[in-house]
Formats: C-alpha cells, structure tokens, sequence
C-alpha cells in the first residue's frame, strides 16, 4: 500500500466516523465534516462543469471547429447567472422559457408512445383476443368486483346477493367457455391498475360504488407502498452496509493490521 | 416497570446498537448464505451472455458515491462481464458526481483485462441535461461527447466506426439511483427499438415493475440484492473473475454484505412485530383500566 | 421593456415547444439536426444553471463570513476546502513531488484523490445514517392501526424478508413459508398494477403541465417580480 492510500484510507476512516457521530448528536466533529463536505463538493463541481461542459462544448466548438453558433447558448446562459442581480434577474426568463417550452414540446409526444400508450396497451393486453369474448370477459369481472368493493363498502344484501349471483355466472361463463383465456395475474393487474386509477380520481364523490372502488384501489396502494417501504429499509441498511465494509476491510484490516 | 412498557419506552440508542451489531458480526462472521437468483437479474445476465464478441454495450453509471454500495460492484461486474466476452462498453453518466466512480472502475477492469480506451471501451464521462443527452445521441454520440473523459476526441476514435447513434447499441443498461431508468426508456431505448436493462437502488426498484412487466426492460437488478444475484451468476458462468486488481475476489462486494443484510432485516421484523404486540397489549389494559374507573 | 420581461418569454416557450412538439412527427434529416442543435443549447444552458447553485452557496457562506453570523468560523472551512479542491483539478501543475502520479482530473492526482478519500466517504456517510433512523421510526412509528396499515405492514414483512438470502433459508426448512415466492409475487401483480396506476396518473398530469406551459397557462418556470 503506497503512503498516499494509506494516509487517504486513515482520513476516510476519520471523516466517516465524524459523520457517524451525529447518531448521538450534533456536534463539532459533525458540523466540521459537513461544512468540509460542502466545500469539497463545492469544489468537485466547479471542475466537472469545466472540464466536462465548458471546455468540450463551449471552448472547443469555438477555437478547433470555429463553430460560433454555441455563443448564443453561451449567452443565454449567462442570463441564467443574472438572477443573483436583481434588476437584471428578468433576462433568464428567457432561457428558462426557451429550455422549459422546448422539452415540454419533446416531452409530450415522446412520453405518449414511449410509456402511455406501451402501458396501457400492456394492461389491455389479456383481452386483445376475440373482441366478442374479450368484452363479455371483462364486462363481467368489472361489474364482479365493483359489486364485490359495493357489498364491502356496506351496500347491503342486494349488492351482496349480485356479488353471488355475478361469481355464478362468471364460473358458468368459465365452464361453458364463453371468456377468453385468462391469466388470473393479467386479471389482478387490469383490476389494480383500473381500482387506482379510480383512487386518483377526485372529481367523483367516493361513495356507495365508487368509494368501493377506491377502496379496493388504495388496497393496492398500500401493498405497493409496503413494499417499497421494504425495498427502501433494505436500501438504507445497503448503505450503512457499505460504510461498515470499508471501516472493517479497508481500515482496520488494511490500514491498520496490513492484511 | 413491565416488559411491554419497556419496549415500548425503549431508547432509540438501543435500537441503534443492535442495528450496527447486526452489521458488523455477519460481517466479521461471514454466514455464507445461498443466494438464489431471480428470473429479473437473469434477464440482464442472459441478455448481455448472448451477446456475440465485438457487439457495443451502452452503460449509464447515473449514480453517486450515496448508491455506491449499491451500483458500484454492479457497474464493475458488468464492465468484467463486457469485457470477459470482448464486448466493447460506452460509458456514460447523466449525474454530476458520477465521473469520479465510473472513471475508478473502467481504470480498475481495464487494467485487469488490459483493455485500451478508444479501442476496447470508451469512458464518455458526464454532460449536463439527462433527456437532452439522451436524445442528443439518437443523433449522434460523437457530436454530443466530443470527447471522451479524459479530453480524447471521439470522432476519430476506432471504437465509434460501427457505433453512431443509440440505435447502433446492442444493449443499453442503466445503473440509475433517480429517475434516469424513465429516461432511457421514453427517449432512448423505446423510440431506438434498443433492448435495455436496469439497475437500480431499492428505493426505486418497486417502481419500475411495470416496465419490466411491459418488457420496455429485459431485466431488473434491485438494490445490493440485485447486484449480489449478478455476482453470483458471473462467479458461476466465469469462476475465475477478479474483482478489484489490489483486492482479488472471486465474489464482489454485494454477496458479502447479504449475510448483514438478513441480519438487519430480520431485527427490525421481529421489532416491528414486537412492539406492534405490545402496543395493542397496552391499548388493551388502558380500556381496561377505562372501564374499571 | 415590459413586453420582454412578461409576453416574450411567453411567445418564446410557445413556438420553441410547437417547433419540437411537431418535429416528431417529421421524420426528416433537417427535423434530426433541429433536435441536435436544441439539446447542445439545452446541455450548455443546464450547465450555466448549476453554476448559479454554485454561485448561490458561495455567496451565503462569504455573507455568513462577512456578518460574523454564529457559526461562522465552518464556513471559513468550507471556501477553503472549496478552493482547494478546485484548483487541485483546474490548475496544470504535477504534483509528483507529493507522490501523485496525475495532474488536475485526470489520472491519481490530489483531485482524484481528494474525491475518493473525501467526497466519496463523506457522502455515503451521510445518507448511511438514515439506516439507523429508519430502523428505530420502524421500531416506534410502525403500527397496525387499520385495515389499510396492516396490509402495508404484512406487505413490508414479507419483502423485507423475501428479498433477502434468509427467506430462501427459512423456506427451505419451513415449505409453507415461502417468503421468496410472495415478495416475487407481491412485485410482479398487486406492486406492479399499482404503480402502473399512478405512473399512468403522472404521466397524465405531466402532459397537461407540458400542455399548460406550451400555451403560457403555466408560467411558474420563470419566477416571481415583474
């Protein structure tokens, strides 16, 4: 290990376990690696938008390809800068509407056929068969479940008689094979992407059908936030992870023992 | 003062040392735990193992030094995984401080498979914009990175005779830690007709499913998991590979820290569990103790 | 001056998000090169708006400095670290008398060196302590209330349990409990479905902010004054 690693590994160690000291509390050591933080990244920064924007795009177009065209942009961007000057802040109206207008304008078509209409045509998908089967089939499980989020909702012994009565002919539907052939997952998707939907749908007062409705929908929901509630405990835990394997493999094995 | 109040009034100090024992030991202890892969890593692994010598892989490292444990051995394991295969890999980053990590990585498996840049792989590095780099490269890659990281042009790089624009990729993966992987998919794969994969911090993992249910992704690889599930497929198919040159492995980073990560998960489950009992235990004696007053 | 300041930057976002709202759907070589020279623009205007944070940080911690604000003495540690850090990678002197190899961002010179042994460390720090904080909120905060939070519990349990190497060990002594299985299963439809709604749901409403902002509706993006 050359003196330079080891020096660099011994303040890592240092400066991580400043970090790690505001579990207690905030203190001097924590306030030092932060501010320290700041004015390295600061300082990180300032080099990245050199070396990686203002030489390659502006200063490189300009004196090797003697494209001029790149000053305008230049300029605009300087506008940006001028909002720290309050008389002049106006001009980076400018730009921002010159930046903001263009990638609405790209956003908007790209968006539509790259994700809406693929998701929505994958939701679909289960009953692009026969268009005959393909409605009778999902007439009859919307109008299953709505009745379903209905009886639950506190409908009464009408909507749960239709509920029965639904499920009866559904299987009787299945038996005699007059639906499609479902994947019951494909089934589960439409209901959950259709139930959530209706969830995000205030216009709509949520009572008797649709507050059935939603309320299956934010069933999903919270099934969905749990586990991404799961996925983020792991994601934090990943993180103090890896801090704990340099502590241990780096510093103190490394560093300190020469291993 | 009974157990159920003292669960309930537990110090947090309490529950932070358990955490960092639950760390620590597995990791000073390894207990070697399988890991199983799933069919959504396997759909980047088979993707780029099907790849024929010579094709072009596009690797966006979108993240920074907070993904790091997460992202960093999987942008390693893929780089070893390109180039075991001699397949060429672009690299770029949509985010500021994600140069510094890429550039350590492509430096450490260039050095170990003796790779050229230009030649074999080219680090693009970083530019400003997300979506207008994206679609900047539909165009063209060489107009929108003039040069490389290190201040080589582009344009005359052997690399880039058959790679023009995105669409000349064979495979696009994404080692995303925000929202880059929509991106990709909006600007870049989907209008290109590219395949693509994903790699992702956990956070954002369960977002992405409908993508990778709608096959818009090949694959998903979550989180440590993800990558550790990736480690495991390479060490199976290549049980030589090394990881970084200064610390040989024949496993990355991600497959040690499982075995602490099952620590943790564990503890705060029966946690939850627990105080969840307790607290409908206390509720209980209150309404109790309600009625008897 | 006041028709700069309010309706041409109006008129400006209108014909630019026109211009490449229809170039789309003209799938010609000139269309290509108008969407190539706007996103070199758009690259080179987003890179002058992070130098206004940039700017912007500077100037709180000169001012902080100037007034003698409490804890003034940081920032001091702060513009020092910052101008070290910068002219490590700006300026073009070897550093080889220190035992770097590299020069400015290049290779292992003291900016590399200072991004990995600092940055990096630093960092991960930071965002690696919310594992303690997120353990003991789960510990204190997490309660099966209703319906609702029970199945976000249940839902949480088993991915938290699932998605780690010691689910599959627990399913392969305990076969009824096959954790692995649910986290997969929970991901891939109720998860999926889900959040398949609300991306529908955003992707929705971003294209009527996109709509609202091409027709001067929406006019947050330039800001406040006059």
């Amino acid at each position: 290990m050359t003196p330079g690693e080891l020096i660099g590994i011994w303040i890592a160690a240092g400066l991580t376990l400043m970090m790690f000291s505001f579990i207690y509390r905030d203190n001097v050591f924590f306030k030092f690696g932060e501010h320290l933080y700041l004015g390295v990244s600061v300082g990180y920064y300032i080099n990245i938008q050199y070396w990686q924007v203002i030489v390659p795009d502006l200063y490189r177009p300009v004196t090797i390809d003697h494209n001029y065209w790149v000053i305008i942009p230049a300029i605009l961007g300087i506008f940006i800068l001028l909002r720290l000057v309050p008389s002049l802040a106006w001009l980076s109206r400018m730009s921002f509407a010159l930046y903001i207008g263009g990638f609405a304008g790209l956003a908007i078509p790209n968006v539509i056929h790259s994700i809406f209409l693929r998701q929505l045509s994958e939701t679909l998908r289960p009953f692009a068969g026969g268009w005959g089967e393909a409605l009778l089939t999902m007439v009859l499980f919307i109008l299953f479940f709505a009745l379903l989020a209905y009886a639950v909702s506190g409908g009464g012994w009408i909507a749960a008689v239709g509920t029965l009565v639904m499920f009866g002919v559904i299987c009787l539907g299945i038996w005699l094979n007059w639906m499609v052939a479902i994947d019951i997952n494909q089934v589960i998707i439409l209901l959950g992407v259709f139930t959530v939907l209706i969830f995000f749908f205030f216009s709509l007062e949520h009572k008797r059908l649709v507050g059935g409705i939603s309320r299956v929908g934010l069933f999903f929901i919270m099934v969905s936030f749990g586990a991404s509630f799961g996925y983020t405990v792991m994601a934090r835990i990943s993180l103090l992870i890896g801090r704990f394997q340099f502590l241990i493999d780096d510093w103190i094995k490394r560093a300190m023992l020469g291993q | 003062m009974d157990f159920v109040s003292f669960v309930l009034n537990l110090d947090r100090r309490v529950i932070y040392t358990i955490v960092a024992l639950c760390v620590v030991v597995p990791l000073v202890k390894p207990l070697s735990l399988p890991i199983d892969t799933t069919p959504e890593v396997e759909g980047i692994y088979d993707v780029i193992e099907q790849l024929p010598a010579g094709s072009h892989v596009l690797v966006a490292g979108d993240f920074d030094p907070a993904s790091k444990p997460e992202l960093f051995p999987m942008l390693e394991a893929v780089l070893a995984h390109c180039f075991e295969k001699d397949i060429h890999p672009h690299l770029l980053t949509l985010w500021p401080a994600g140069p510094g990590l890429m550039q350590r990585a492509i430096e450490n498996q260039a050095a170990i498979y003796n790779k050229q840049s230009g030649t074999d792989y080219c680090f693009l590095g970083f530019r400003y914009g997300s979506a207008a780099v994206v679609l900047g490269m539909t165009g063209s890659v060489t107009e929108t990175f003039t040069t490389d990281f290190y201040g080589t042009p582009t344009a005359t790089m052997p690399i880039y005779e058959d790679v023009h624009r995105v669409a000349d990729f064979d495979y696009i993966i994404d080692l995303a830690a925000g929202a880059t992987v929509e991106i990709w998919i909006a600007y870049g794969a989907e209008p290109q007709g590219v395949p693509m994969g994903a790699s992702c911090t956990a956070v954002s993992a369960a977002g992405y499913y409908p993508y990778l249910q709608a096959g818009q992704i090949t694959g998903l690889a979550g989180g440590m998991l993800g990558t550790a599930e990736y480690e495991v497929l390479l060490s199976r198919n290549y049980p030589d590979i090394q990881g970084d040159k200064s610390r040989p492995r024949p496993t990355g980073e991600a497959t040690k820290g499982m075995d602490a990560q099952s620590a943790v998960h564990v503890f705060i489950v029966l946690s939850i569990i627990v105080a969840n009992v307790c607290f409908y235990l206390s509720v209980r004696r209150e309404r109790e103790e309600r009625r008897k007053a | 001056m006041l028709f700069f300041k309010r309706q041409w930057p109006v008129i400006v976002a209108f014909v630019v998000g026109i211009v490449m709202w229809a170039r789309y759907y003209i799938p010609t070589d000139e269309s290509q090169t108008l969407q190539d020279e706007f996103t070199r623009w758009a690259r080179i205007l987003v890179g002058f708006a992070a130098i206004l944070g940039i700017l912007s940080l500077l100037h709180h911690h000169v001012s902080k400095i100037r007034l003698k604000k409490p804890g003034f003495g940081f920032s001091y540690i702060t513009l020092a670290a910052f101008i070290v850090m910068g002219l490590a990678g700006l300026l073009p002197i070897s550093w080889r008398w220190l035992g770097f190899a590299g020069m400015q961002i290049h290779g292992e010179g003291p900016w590399n060196w200072m991004f990995n042994n600092m940055f990096v460390p630093m960092q991960a720090t930071m965002f690696s302590v919310l594992a303690f904080f997120i353990a003991s909120a789960a510990f204190r905060a997490f309660r099966a209330r209703s319906m609702e939070a029970t199945s976000l519990l249940l839902a949480a349990c088993i991915m938290m349990i699932g998605r780690v190497p010691i689910g599959k060990w627990i399913a392969d002594s305990v076969t009824f409990f096959n954790t692995p299985e649910a986290a997969s299963w929970l991901l891939n439809i109720p998860n999926a479905a889900a959040q398949r709604g609300i991306l529908l749901g955003v992707l929705l409403s971003q294209i009527a902010i996109a709509v609202r902002i091409i027709f001067g509706i929406e006019r947050t993006y330039m800001g406040g004054g006059d």
